[in-house]
């Protein structure tokens, strides 16, 4: 075998042993322990995840909760893409996916960071969404921004932060008139 | 008196595609599954096919071996940070580079985007989810652009 030859083997043995190995290194626990079931002014109450929700979530972790705050009560969906990066997406592109046409998308500022609030249609029957990213610090609302935190930790072996959880919450009683009062006390109670 | 050449290490492309093939496999799944990546899968055929109907005969690229290198180190840290886009870009990489001369490649480069779900995610962000249908023309309009730069070299 020439040397370069030798080179080569090496690169693609190097290359196999890291794919293999990297995602094999223990990560710092997640935050989807943290997320609140109850305080002040909140309870909350889990819902079994379906057939469907656990083969999307394919080895990530999920919670639905329905959840009662002074302000109404709420279906609250959280994703962790610790184990599966893949089952995190943009929110719009998942609504999208089943059915939904995103028929308004509103950035809302909050008293640190921002959420979106979507408004999906289908023929006879529409609603709000309120969605966004917290790893912990400012909720922020850009897949590109989880993209890039969620590789970057992976690399550092979670040196670099958290793994941002994507929080999706949506009305169950009437949809409420003013979401910009509203935004920011609800993701501030249910973000940990 | 004038050195040989090395030969080209194809054991080495050879290697390097089925590991970033490998390391892409779960595309199968997101063109199956999901219904903004329908026509991905057809897509990634006629890019396939048009990557093999313009490598061929075989150039000797051993001046593109650092790119086949720097290609599976895409491919690597794509693995290690669960970014399946740079897995996509490193296979992409790694195929187009068979093909010369350079601007017949990077459009067969670019034509990849065809089959990736971010095609399908940049077309429900600003297109529509009927926009999914364009990839084969796509890839097909990329492979003819490609075919008449890459004709003159042969």
């Amino acid at each position: 075998m020439t040397p370069r030859n030798s080179a080569l083997a090496a690169v693609l043995i190097a290359a196999v042993a890291l794919s293999l190995l990297w995602p094999m290194i223990p990560m710092p626990p997640s935050l989807i322990d943290q997320v609140p079931t109850s305080a002040q002014g909140l309870s909350s109450r889990d819902l079994p995840l379906s057939e469907t929700e656990t083969r999307w979530l394919a080895g990530a972790r999920g919670i639905k909760r329905v959840v009662r705050t002074p302000s109404g009560i709420w279906l609250l969906a959280v994703t962790d893409g610790s184990n599966n990066r893949q089952a995190v997406h943009d929110p719009a592109y998942c609504f999208r996916g089943e059915g939904w046409t995103i028929s308004g998308r509103q950035t809302l500022p909050l008293s640190s960071g921002h959420a979106s609030l979507l408004s999906l249609t289908k023929p006879d029957e529409s609603f709000q969404a309120l969605a966004w990213f917290s790893d912990g610090g400012p909720p922020f609302t850009s897949p590109l921004e989880y993209w890039a935190k969620a590789t970057l930790r992976r690399l550092s072996c979670g040196l670099s932060g958290n793994e941002p959880l994507l929080f999706i919450l949506r009305p169950l009683g009437p949809p409420p008139k003013n979401w910009t009062d509203l935004a920011p006390e609800l993701v501030a109670t249910l973000t940990p | 008196m004038k050195s040989q050449p090395s030969p080209t290490p194809w054991w080495f492309l050879a290697a390097a595609a089925i590991f970033c093939g490998a390391l892409n496999a779960g595309l199968v799944l997101a063109w199956a599954r999901d219904p903004s990546n329908r026509y991905g899968s057809f897509a990634f055929l006629i890019w396939a096919a048009g990557i093999a109907l313009l490598a061929w005969p075989p150039h000797g690229p051993a001046a593109r071996l650092p790119v086949w290198v720097a290609s599976l180190a895409i491919c690597v840290i794509g693995q290690a940070g669960s970014l399946q886009v740079l897995k996509q870009v490193g296979l992409a990489l790694l195929l187009a580079s068979t093909i010369r001369p350079l601007p017949a490649a990077a459009i067969m480069l670019a034509a990849a985007s065809t089959w990736t779900p971010a095609w399908g995610w940049l077309a429900t962000h600003f297109a529509g989810p009927s926009f999914d249908g364009s990839r084969p023309a796509f890839g097909l309009a990329a492979f003819v652009a490609a075919r008449l730069l890459a004709s003159p070299q042969k």
